[in-house]
């Protein structure tokens, strides 16, 4: 798809409170800049992200999905993003299947100290949804 | 060869099930009775002779019997309870046991080589019509045949033998067994006073194959045609064509058992100026909304413990195929992990389980 101008890709993150959430306030206190398409939704664990509601801000039109967990095994409830991992291979699975755009779903681990990942990460997916274009479901009815 | 009992005639099962609950094997009894001309309905006795009524091999399967079990909890009365399932119930139940949704301990599984069940619509047609079902699925059974025009997911189904169940019928061809799969199913045998022969079943296993080889086809055949078929949104949408939200798919399969569900809480009831935004940005709405999402979310949750019992598909008032949706997209999600539900015990769900190295490019 060719780039748009003027798209601004809208992104939903669902960051995890111990590792993601706190690496994103940590990009903030160090004033590490990244653009500012990404919504935070703050979860205990991405574990805890039913992917009910990753499907909804994707059929509602959200550009993207960024699920940020803990690194594996640094879990702080031991095997949440274990478990997060694999829901979301079953997501993109069926995503894939039946037709939607899989990659715009993304899971990343990125932990409390690397402000600098999570700017690079979010800069990163915005380049990509910018090139990918928009949603085509936000003006679906479905 | 295989440790077994031959039965003189299919009645027989009833006058053992009769004989184990005289003898105390049992409490009760859980199957599918019959009740004059009314429809054969699944249910429970402790009555001796309300055995007469048991149709072990009815050709249809008014509800998943796993759902109706996992619903009653019978360890909390410590009922020992027998109950004559089809293979998809057994399955069912492996899982719903992994789900912690069915305590097995004082639960006893019988199951058989199933020809294939009708659809209760079906079913009550043929019997308006003067037809006789049920004999209609014994003279398949007894010329070791395919019961012929069963519903969709039935055809398709390539597991009609029981593997987990504690005793499995050997039903198909006019000399049936009783086989013992598990130390349970063989110390009841024989303490009922069945005794056990070595039976070679070659002859028997060859001729199974040829039926499950024809339905292995028709699934090979039924895949390869959705996958062309479903595989865009657009045609997705198409296929849930009628679809009115009435959850039926969702009450009567057995792995949407949970009580917190999505769909059974508030968090769909969307406050009023959500239409507002939606009127604007999408047009018309579809109502009731969240139709497609119902459906994404359950081939999320339940699709890699689908047994692919087509009740999803029988209980649909529109008539939308789920049966291929559940069936093939779930194998697909199985895969995924090697996962197949209702193989085996040992087996942990994907879902409960990781590994701490796969999936390494999600």
């Amino acid at each position: 798809m060719s780039e748009q101008k003027d798209f601004e890709p809208k992104i939903i993150g669902f960051l995890c409170n111990w590792c993601t959430y706190t690496g994103a306030d940590l990009a903030g206190t160090a004033r590490i800049q990244y653009p500012p398409n990404i919504r935070v939704i703050r979860m205990m664990c991405s574990g805890g992200v039913d992917m009910v509601y990753v499907m909804k801000a994707l059929l509602e039109g959200a550009d993207g999905v960024l699920i940020g967990g803990c690194h594996p095994g640094d879990c702080h409830y031991q095997s949440g993003n274990f478990k997060a991992r694999r829901r979301v291979a079953i997501l993109k699975k069926i995503l894939q299947r039946l037709g939607f755009d899989d990659d715009r779903v993304w899971l990343r681990w990125i932990s409390a100290s690397e402000g600098k990942k999570f700017a690079a990460t979010v800069t990163e997916m915005v380049d990509y949804l910018k090139k990918k274009g928009p949603n085509p479901l936000k003006s679906m009815a479905v | 060869m295989s440790l077994a009992y031959k039965i003189k005639n299919r009645e027989e099962i009833k006058e053992i099930v009769k004989k184990s609950l005289q003898e105390n094997y049992f409490d009760s009894v859980l199957g599918i009775f019959a009740e004059g001309t009314l429809t054969p309905h699944l249910g429970v006795t402790s009555k001796v002779p309300d055995i007469d009524r048991l149709m072990i091999f009815a050709p249809l399967m008014p509800v998943q019997a796993s759902r109706v079990i996992s619903n009653i909890k019978f360890t909390e009365n410590n009922l020992k309870v027998l109950c004559i399932l089809k293979p998809c119930e057994m399955r069912a139940v492996v899982e719903l046991v992994k789900l912690k949704q069915i305590v097995p301990d004082n639960l006893f599984f019988i199951s058989f080589d199933c020809p294939g069940v009708l659809e209760v619509t079906d079913y009550r047609s043929r019997i308006n019509n003067g037809k006789n079902p049920v004999d209609e699925s014994l003279a398949s059974l007894n010329s070791f045949n395919d019961f012929s025009d069963n519903r969709y997911a039935c055809s398709i189904c390539d597991k009609l033998a029981p593997k987990l169940s504690d005793i499995r019928i050997r039903s198909f061809g006019v000399d049936n067994y009783l086989e013992p799969l598990t130390e349970k199913g063989k110390i009841f045998m024989q303490s009922i006073g069945l005794e056990l022969a070595e039976v070679d079943f070659s002859v028997y296993d060859q001729k199974l194959k040829t039926i499950l080889d024809k339905r292995a086809g028709k699934r090979a055949l039924e895949r390869e045609i959705f996958s062309k078929e479903v595989n865009q949104i657009d045609a997705f949408l198409k296929e849930l064509d009628g679809c009115i939200r009435c959850h039926n798919c969702m009450v009567n399969c057995p792995m949407d058992y949970c009580k917190e569900c999505v769909f059974r809480s508030p968090v769909f009831d969307h406050p009023s100026e959500n239409y507002n935004i939606w009127l604007e940005r999408k047009g018309e709405v579809r109502l009731p909304a969240d139709m497609l999402i119902f459906h994404l979310t359950r081939l999320n949750h339940m699709s890699t413990s689908c047994v692919s019992c087509g009740m999803c598909e029988s209980s649909c008032p529109t008539g939308i195929r789920l049966t291929r949706i559940f069936s093939f997209i779930g194998e697909e999600t199985q895969k995924i992990f090697d996962y197949e539900p209702g193989r085996s015990w040992n087996e942990e769900l994907p879902v409960a389980t990781f590994r701490e190295k796969e999936l390494d490019k999600i």
